[in-house]
């Protein structure tokens, strides 16, 4: 049954403070503590208040134990209560902690024969030592208010109000009281707790209730309360929360509050700021602060400093289930001189260890009262901190993207048992205007992915990451060449170069992450990559802070030179010395692999299959793979994902080749249907190239119909571009897509009838580009012996490069014939024609017009005679 | 309801409480609680020194009627003193413990008290010496005392809420105390003042008070039934003015420490 045994109605309480504000006479303002309060409290509930600071809590527990009548409305409460505050009261700091002991015991009104029982029990439970016979003015802080608390927990009231109780001693003797008060509430007691900790008043407590202001804002289950009294509160402007997972990161007037898992990292101020002008430091938490935004991922709000011409901006940015990225911008309104600005982080007792490079080193325990330096130095790699062993809080990277003046560490003491960790400015005079003065992030580290010892690539991992690059290794072989796996692009007409990725997180031992970033840029590149047996998969990631365009983007596998073979799917082929291409037209492919005799098949493969441009080149040393995207790709603000892709190492290469048999006949299958068929004849577009069958025979080699335009940088062919093919009435093909290397769109309309191939196409560009010539052209078989142009001839042998042997004007049409295929004749709409032979690895016989170079329109036939 | 006004419930927290601020008191001083009776004597030597060798006062056993009075007129002086400050100094009990209070004014009175009462009981010797009919009268004295007590304690509880709102309150009660030491027949007797100033001089709640220990302990005799009732008459007064006060104001006053 329940049994109501404590009872609020309409509880009001004003009071009346003083103000002395400065120049003003004295003023007395009332101050609504509580207003229209009803509460009703059962018989062994346990309730936590919680609220901000000056919301009535106090004066709340207060008027529950009597202790203050309210103005208007009744309280009723049965059972012996006993409140803990005001632990120092009654003692007498002559006498021993023993002796007072009976002198607060009789003050609560025990008898001397009562606490004669309890005195040992409460003599235990303080654990002084010999300490319990000292006077306690000998007592520390600490130890006068174990005894307190001790006493006051022993008196066995039936309604139990406890202030604040995180305030006790240390964490073991916190933790003893915790669990006292859990006892406490299994015995049936009713317990009524003050908490600004949410982890202790969820632990202790199954009701909460939310004051703020001195009117309840919210009474319900714990779990509840104190969400609403993190989230609900935002309409208010006081504390808002980002929340990811087990991570949560909440603003409250300048200060920022980390939990994992609910247990608060940063405790006291947290993540803060403060500035020092003449000797006086002032803090964040004392500004004022407005909300400017607030999403589920980021945070902006403003804080007014009250004393001096300053404000500051804060960005607070969650990132990810274990990252989070927070911006300063400071901006005075008038120059100001400033001693210090600092950006601190103050971490809770669990974190003992600092981090540097793979070595640790303990921070010493102090116990002063006054915060002591550690150490400032500036060094400016990022702060490793880890808790001790057995804590449940992650290492902790706190990383700047600035360089600072300096970095520092201090103790703050024994009382709040913090470490705090500053980066910060120097004296300096701050011009009118923004200022960044902290810019950076912070990750949660599982301890277990501490680089404690440097870790050996793992066994059966192919790959290592050293000096920031991402290698690749065939057993202990390194195969790949300096730069390993890596983004390239070009931006506004520059080549970048990433500077050394940085492992920027550990998802787990399988699973990391590394930042690798770009001098100058507004961006950095994030590379997840995520082990497999005898596999690498990998996807990278741009975040940016602006909207931009990258010029292709392209991921690059470089490789020392023990390949001699290459595969893609539908060509393969030997590296040889001189070339350097290979090969000039696999575009899409979903792979590229190399193989050799020192190292296995390897493939590097991407997920996406369209849109991409692959390319295997090989200079002196090395072997490049790359996976182009797009000529110009836009990057928005925020988070891209760019690529995404494997790299492994096949062990059985048969199935490798089967597989890739069959894929290559299914891609050749779809592109038939897609093309078109009359008569003989039949003709598809292959990645951008046109290609001519004839009852099943293709008279096209390598490159088939194609346009090459001649730039500065040199020939760009026109395939080299992303496609879609559609049919947009019956017989008619189009054909559409951009380049890769220039920017420019590309139309091909193309119809079959009967022996008799009519195309066009068409280019426009998307911006403006030097253009030097365009040229059409038909690849052909190597099967055509002789050409004709003007006159009949056969046709060289080929050579290394390409060879024009005939150039001049058309008459009618350029012709080929020979073999056992029918000839074929192209002509167009220009008559300045061209007829070549490619290199030897093409093996092509090359029809040719020049198109004039202002005009980026062609339109071409092909017959195709003797069909039978 | 008459537990809740005459506090009987907590008279426990009140003879708990005495006990500790004398304790208090004296705690860590060689001498102890022989500061009791040392202070006084002293201040007796004293006045008696500068009444006779000073200003010829020619009554008998003079340094007797100095020390009757002086007795109660520390006490008086000592419980007003601490009393005005009671609620501020104390103000962290009336925070942590739960019973009323007026049960820490009344204590540090108490406290006093006790002192009055050990120092007079080491001295009682030397009064019976003199008269031993100080003896007989002794039940008389204690009535007077315990009258006297709440005399005391009535004015002091109303220094002490009012001292919460007005902090001149307490300063003016130091420098009050050295003015009234002065009107109050402590170290003299009313025959040595001029009869016109007799009327002025009952004003003061004290005159009849320590014309009645005079009587009890120097003279040896019955104390007068005009001084008597006088007593009775300034006590109820006080008394009631001073606690009833302070039960009312006190909330408010809470809300201020």
């Amino acid at each position: 049954m329940k049994e109501t045994v404590i009872r609020l109605s309409d509880v009001e309480l004003d009071y009346l403070t003083p103000f002395y504000f400065p120049g003003k006479k004295r003023h007395w303002e009332k101050i609504k503590a509580l207003q229209n309060i009803n509460i009703e409290i059962q018989k062994g509930e346990s309730i936590a208040l919680l609220g901000d600071n000056g919301a009535g809590k106090s004066t709340l527990l207060k008027i529950i134990a009597g202790i203050l009548k309210p103005d208007k409305g009744t309280v009723q409460v049965e059972g012996k209560v006993r409140i803990l505050s005001e632990l120092g009261a009654g003692f007498n700091i002559e006498a021993s902690g023993w002796e007072n002991i009976f002198i607060q015991g009789s003050l609560f009104g025990f008898s001397r024969k009562e606490m004669e029982k309890k005195a040992s029990k409460i003599a235990a439970f303080a654990s002084l030592g010999k300490y319990l016979y000292a006077p306690l003015k000998a007592y520390s802080e600490g130890m006068y208010v174990r005894l307190a608390f001790s006493i006051g927990i022993y008196t066995d009231p039936d309604i139990f109000l406890v202030d604040d109780i995180i305030t006790v001693g240390d964490i073991h003797f916190q933790e003893k009281c915790i669990q006292r008060l859990e006892k406490m509430r299994e015995e049936g007691k009713t317990l009524v707790i003050v908490t600004h900790s949410l982890p202790l008043a969820e632990r202790l407590s199954t009701k909460g209730i939310w004051l703020d202001e001195g009117k309840i804002a919210y009474v319900g289950p714990i779990t509840e309360a104190a969400k609403s009294y993190l989230q609900l509160s935002k309409e208010k402007g006081k504390a808002f929360a980002l929340e990811k997972e087990k991570l949560k990161i909440v603003f409250q007037e300048g200060k920022i509050f980390i939990l994992w898992d609910n247990n608060l990292l940063s405790p006291y101020y947290g993540g803060y700021t403060t500035i020092t002008k003449n000797n006086n430091a002032v803090i964040s938490p004392l500004q004022k602060w407005k909300m400017e935004k607030y999403t589920p991922r980021e945070i902006i709000a403003r804080g007014d400093f009250l004393e001096l011409p300053l404000s500051q901006t804060w960005k607070i940015k969650l990132i990810s289930e274990r990252e989070w990225e927070w911006e300063v911008i400071m901006e005075p309104t008038n120059k100001v001189k400033l001693e210090e600005v600092q950006t601190g982080l103050l971490l809770s007792e669990d974190y003992k260890f600092l981090w540097r490079e793979k070595e640790r080193e303990e921070l010493p325990y102090y116990k002063g009262k006054e915060w002591k330096p550690f150490r400032e130095e500036k060094d400016p790699s990022p702060f490793l901190i880890s808790a001790h062993a057995g804590s449940a809080c992650p290492a902790i990277l706190w990383e700047p993207f600035l360089k600072f003046d300096k970095k520092q560490i201090f103790l703050s003491g024994e009382e709040t048992g913090c470490k705090a960790f500053y980066w910060g400015w120097k004296a300096k005079e701050w011009m009118p205007g923004k200022h960044l003065i902290f810019s950076g992030r912070m990750q949660l580290i599982p301890p277990a992915l501490l680089p404690l010892k440097q870790k050996k690539k793992a066994e059966g991992n192919i790959y290592r990451i050293e000096e920031g690059q991402i290698k690749i290794f065939s057993g202990e072989q390194e195969i790949t060449a300096p730069g390993g796996l890596a983004l390239l692009f070009e931006y506004q007409g520059q080549h970048y170069l990433p500077d050394a990725g940085k492992i920027s997180r550990f998802f787990s031992e399988q699973e990391k992450e590394i930042k690798f970033t770009w001098e100058n840029l507004p961006l950095y590149a994030l590379f997840r990559i995520r082990d497999e047996k005898a596999s690498l998969n990998w996807e990278i990631e741009i975040i940016s802070e602006e909207k931009l365009a990258l010029t292709n983007p392209r991921v690059v596998l470089n490789l020392l030179p023990f390949f001699d073979k290459w595969f893609t799917l539908r060509e393969e082929g030997d590296f040889s010395k001189n070339l350097r291409w290979f090969p000039d037209t696999p575009a899409p492919t979903p792979f590229l692999s190399v193989k050799g005799e020192k190292c296995k098949l390897l493939c590097f493969s991407i997920e996406e299959k369209e849109n991409i441009f692959s390319l295997i080149e090989k200079k002196k040393e090395m072997i490049i793979l790359q996976h182009f995207k797009g000529y110009k790709v836009s990057i928005e603000k925020g988070r891209n994902l760019l690529f995404k892709g494997k790299v492994s190492l096949i062990e059985k290469e048969n199935n490798f080749h089967q597989q890739r048999e069959q894929e290559r006949k299914e891609t050749l299958r779809k592109l038939q249907e897609q093309g078109l068929e009359a008569g003989n004849i039949s003709f598809f577009m292959d990645r951008g190239r046109g290609r001519i069958f004839c009852q099943g025979r293709e008279l096209t080699s390598s490159w088939g119909l194609y346009v090459s335009i001649l730039t500065p940088e040199g020939w760009r062919e026109s395939f080299k571009g992303t496609w879609k093919v559609h049919k947009e009435k019956e017989g008619e093909l189009v054909a559409e897509g951009r380049h890769f290397f220039l920017p420019l769109f590309q139309r091909w309309r193309i119809q079959v009838k009967d022996n008799r191939i009519e195309w066009s196409w068409e280019g426009r560009k998307e911006e403006e580009f030097n253009i030097r010539e365009v040229h059409a052209s038909l690849m052909l078989k190597d099967e055509y012996t002789e050409y004709f142009a003007d006159q009949s001839n056969s046709f060289p042998e080929f050579e290394e490069d390409w060879t024009t042997i005939w150039e001049g004007r058309v008459k009618k049409s350029l012709q080929v014939k020979g073999g056992n295929l029918p000839s074929v004749s192209f002509a167009g709409s220009s008559r300045k024609g061209i007829i070549k032979i490619s290199p030897s690895r093409l093996k092509g016989r090359v029809l040719e017009y020049r198109v004039a170079p202002n005009k980026m329109k062609f339109q071409g036939y092909i017959w195709i005679e003797n069909t039978n | 309801m008459l537990n809740k006004i005459l506090l009987w419930k907590e008279r426990r927290y009140f003879w708990e409480l005495s006990r500790k601020f004398l304790k208090d008191k004296y705690v860590g001083s060689v001498l102890g609680l022989s500061w009791a009776f040392i202070t006084p004597l002293l201040l007796a030597g004293a006045i008696t020194l500068v009444f006779t060798r000073v200003a010829k006062v020619s009554l008998p056993h003079y340094p007797l009627l100095v020390l009757s009075g002086i007795l109660p007129w520390m006490y008086f002086s000592a419980s007003l003193s601490e009393g005005a400050y009671s609620i501020l100094n104390y103000s962290s009990f009336l925070k942590r413990f739960t019973f009323s209070p007026v049960i820490v004014p009344l204590s540090l009175s108490g406290a006093n008290f006790l002192n009055l009462l050990l120092s007079i009981g080491v001295m009682l010797p030397i009064f019976i010496l003199f008269n031993k009919s100080v003896l007989f009268l002794l039940p008389v004295l204690f009535f007077f005392l315990v009258l006297f007590f709440f005399l005391a304690s009535g004015i002091m509880l109303t220094l002490a809420w009012s001292n919460v709102f007005l902090r001149d309150i307490g300063h003016l009660t130091s420098v009050g105390l050295l003015f009234w030491f002065w009107i109050t027949p402590v170290f003299y007797t009313l025959s040595l003042v001029p009869e016109r100033f007799l009327f002025y001089l009952y004003l003061n709640p004290l005159t009849p008070f320590m014309r009645i220990f005079h009587s009890i302990l120097y003279r040896g005799v019955f104390p007068r039934p005009f001084d008597a009732y006088l007593s009775f008459l300034y006590t109820l007064v006080f008394w009631l003015i001073g606690y009833i006060s302070f039960l009312k104001k006190i909330p408010e006053a809470k809300k201020r420490i």
